[in-house]
């Protein structure tokens, strides 16, 4: 302890006040961090007024979702948080204490949200934590016929169009009615999934050698970055329906155009990330498995997309994670669709919460942060298990 | 070994172009069954060109290459056949990063020949124990030294059991203490009955293993012969002063 003690002491004086100028520096660093947390915390527990989350929190979280069926997310709740369960083993750079790491941010929701007054809410995030514990000890190497590595990978291709039918089958919620922050992650998914599925041909046929293939990959590609998302929403909410054949009228709801959107104009990004992952791979790569006797698909499948990829994570975290904001924008498709953000104004507009928009930003901006952070965590750990982080 | 063996890869007046420049302007060769040829001949004399025209990594403009039987042009179907019965060895490795030693060496038997995985690797582990470094299966390329990813090429090749192997200089990329480690892997296989061509300068080498040399410049085969031809009596000039610069 004592010798612990000493240590921090002279890590402090080499570190923090080793010259005038550092002395000066740290000083003044220590005032204003001491100030700015000081009021931050003052405004958290004592002139905050969270009432206005607490009474809201439906509307932000599900927006106009039916509440009787509400129990359809929470069984989505249950497999995904299994799923991660599932999956977190399987990063060997991760361990279950690591969760741990969250305790602030758990009790500060706790804070926020009385967890005696919404003891439902409680005992069901309860159970989709024992479903995590339960999915990380799951013993799946008893499941013959599957690898590890297949049975995850399956699992998580079916997740997505699983949620979708069962949010809707039987009598279930229209997509119109989706909304609040389920709405955000619902609608970045899609993104994510099919803007990555695309933006990958898309990169692949603008290396063919078809001129017919790569100079309409181009073209697209073009075209989508040419102009900004909200005005591909505007295109969505307001041309997409007088382009559309008679036969799909109507049946393309305003929220698949959305996802149409956010997934098209994520792909063209994702392409050019892409793209320049294929250029860094050598042409050395391609000769050495043409040479043993690979045909075109398995080289590029086996042998230079995954090199590609493995170059461009950041870049595609980085574009996940632009896009995962970026959900804010359908405002722009109609003002019926109320993600977390436009949950938020109108809560703002409640006559009795007029002007707590400090509660509301804050407690919308640590929502979309726990997201963005999460994936970023997710890939840094992902790159660590590939080998290709050497950070630390 | 002996010219009563067949023919087994068969040029005849092959040219290259890139471009309007002729990297080969006509270059014939027979190689029989079982031959360690050796390719010599100053840079950008079309060495290179001429043996990736034989698994057409780069194709002929013009002449007739036939590999074992079968003739190489725009109506072959299965190229990839052909490619798999002839193992090549890069001067910079090529080995592929992403997978550990043992999967760079099982992963063709796998996706060309259609092996399980147990098959392929089963065939990956003795090979790397015939190049001496069976110790090394779980690592990554990188983690290796230049002599010793040199090695897990050669048993990468070697997993399509070729007929042919090709090598294009093998050990100019290495530090000199690990050139020998190869060029022993090299001989071995020579004296296994391999056909081999190789591109190099480690006239060690070809002194002991090569059947035949071969000598290049500018786009031609000048100068062909027994290693002892081309150490005691060459012909052609340009040979003469190419080898005095070298040896
Ligand atoms: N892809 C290409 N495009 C254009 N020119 C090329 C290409 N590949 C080779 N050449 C040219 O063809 C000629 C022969 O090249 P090659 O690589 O076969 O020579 P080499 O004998 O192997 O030389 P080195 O000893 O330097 O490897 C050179 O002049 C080279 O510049
Ligand atoms: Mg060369």
């Amino acid at each position: 302890m004592n010798n612990m003690l000493y240590q921090s002491k002279t890590w402090l004086i080499e570190n923090l006040f080793s010259s005038k100028l550092n002395i000066a520096l740290s000083t003044f660093s220590i005032i204003f961090a001491y100030y700015f947390i000081a009021s931050f915390l003052n405004f958290i527990f004592i002139s905050a007024d969270w009432k206005v989350v607490d009474v809201n929190l439906r509307l932000l979280l599900l927006g106009p979702f039916p509440k009787d069926a509400e129990w359809r997310i929470w069984v989505s709740i249950f497999w995904v948080t299994f799923m991660s369960g599932l999956s977190y083993k399987h990063l060997s750079t991760f361990h279950l204490k690591h969760l741990m790491n969250l305790s602030p941010l758990i009790l500060f929701i706790l804070f926020l949200i009385d967890p005696i007054k919404n003891i439902i809410i409680t005992l069901l995030t309860l159970i989709s934590f024992i479903l995590f514990v339960m999915g990380y000890n799951f013993p799946y190497e008893r499941i013959p016929k599957f690898s590890k590595n297949s049975f995850i990978l399956f699992g998580w291709a079916i997740t997505l169009p699983l949620i979708v039918i069962f949010l809707k089958i039987f009598g279930g919620v229209e997509t119109t009615k989706w909304g609040g922050y389920f709405l955000n992650i619902m609608l970045a998914w899609v993104g994510i999934i099919f803007g990555f599925i695309v933006g990958l041909i898309l990169a692949i046929g603008r290396a063919s050698s078809l001129p017919a293939i790569k100079y309409s990959c181009t073209f697209y590609i073009e075209v989508i970055r040419a102009a900004p998302l909200v005005a591909w929403l505007f295109f969505a909410y307001l041309v997409i329906p007088d382009l559309l054949p008679g036969f799909f009228a109507g049946k393309v709801d305003i929220a698949l155009r959305v996802m149409i959107v956010l997934s098209a104009f994520t792909a063209a990004y994702i392409a050019e990330i892409i793209r320049g992952g294929l250029q860094s791979v050598p042409i050395g790569q391609v000769e050495a498995s043409k040479a043993l006797g690979m045909n075109a698909y398995q080289t590029t499948s086996l042998i230079v997309l995954p090199q590609a990829i493995r170059a461009v994570i950041p870049a595609l975290v980085s574009q996940f994670i632009a896009l995962w904001k970026d959900t804010t924008l359908i405002l722009a498709a109609g003002l019926a669709f109320r993600e977390l953000l436009g949950s938020g104004k109108s809560a703002l507009a409640q006559f009795e919460f007029i002007g707590r928009y400090n509660e509301i930003y804050l407690f919308i901006g640590l929502m979309f942060w726990i997201v963005s952070f999460g994936m970023s965590r997710l890939s840094y750990n992902f790159e660590k298990d590939l080998g290709l982080n050497r950070e630390d | 070994m002996n010219q009563k063996n067949k023919i087994i890869i068969h040029a005849e007046n092959v040219k290259k172009k890139f471009g309007d420049f002729y990297a080969l302007k006509g270059v014939s060769m027979n190689v029989h069954e079982g031959e360690v040829v050796v390719v010599l001949g100053p840079s950008g004399s079309g060495k290179s060109t001429f043996i990736r025209t034989i698994n057409q990594l780069e194709k002929h403009d013009e002449g007739k290459i036939i590999v074992d039987g079968t003739e190489l042009n725009d109506d072959i179907k299965n190229l990839e056949t052909i490619r798999s019965n002839v193992g090549m060895v890069f001067q910079q490795f090529n080995l592929f990063p992403h997978l550990t030693v043992k999967r760079n060496v099982a992963l063709a038997p796998q996706k060309v020949r259609g092996l399980s995985v147990e098959e392929a690797e089963s065939i990956a582990m003795p090979l790397l124990e015939r190049v001496g470094i069976p110790e090394q299966a779980d690592k990554f390329p990188a983690q290796l030294s230049g002599g010793q990813q040199q090695r897990v090429a050669i048993a990468r090749a070697l997993a399509m059991q070729p007929k042919i192997m090709l090598f294009d200089e093998p050990t100019s990329a290495l530090d000199p203490e690990m050139i020998k480690e190869v060029l022993d892997v090299m001989k071995e296989l020579a004296a296994s009955g391999m056909t081999m061509i190789v591109v190099t300068h480690e006239m060690g080498f070809a002194k002991e293993a090569a059947d035949r040399f071969y000598f290049f410049d500018e786009g031609l085969l000048v100068e062909e012969g027994t290693p002892e031809h081309f150490f005691t009596n060459p012909k052609e000039d340009r040979t003469k002063l190419f080898l005095s610069q070298i040896l």
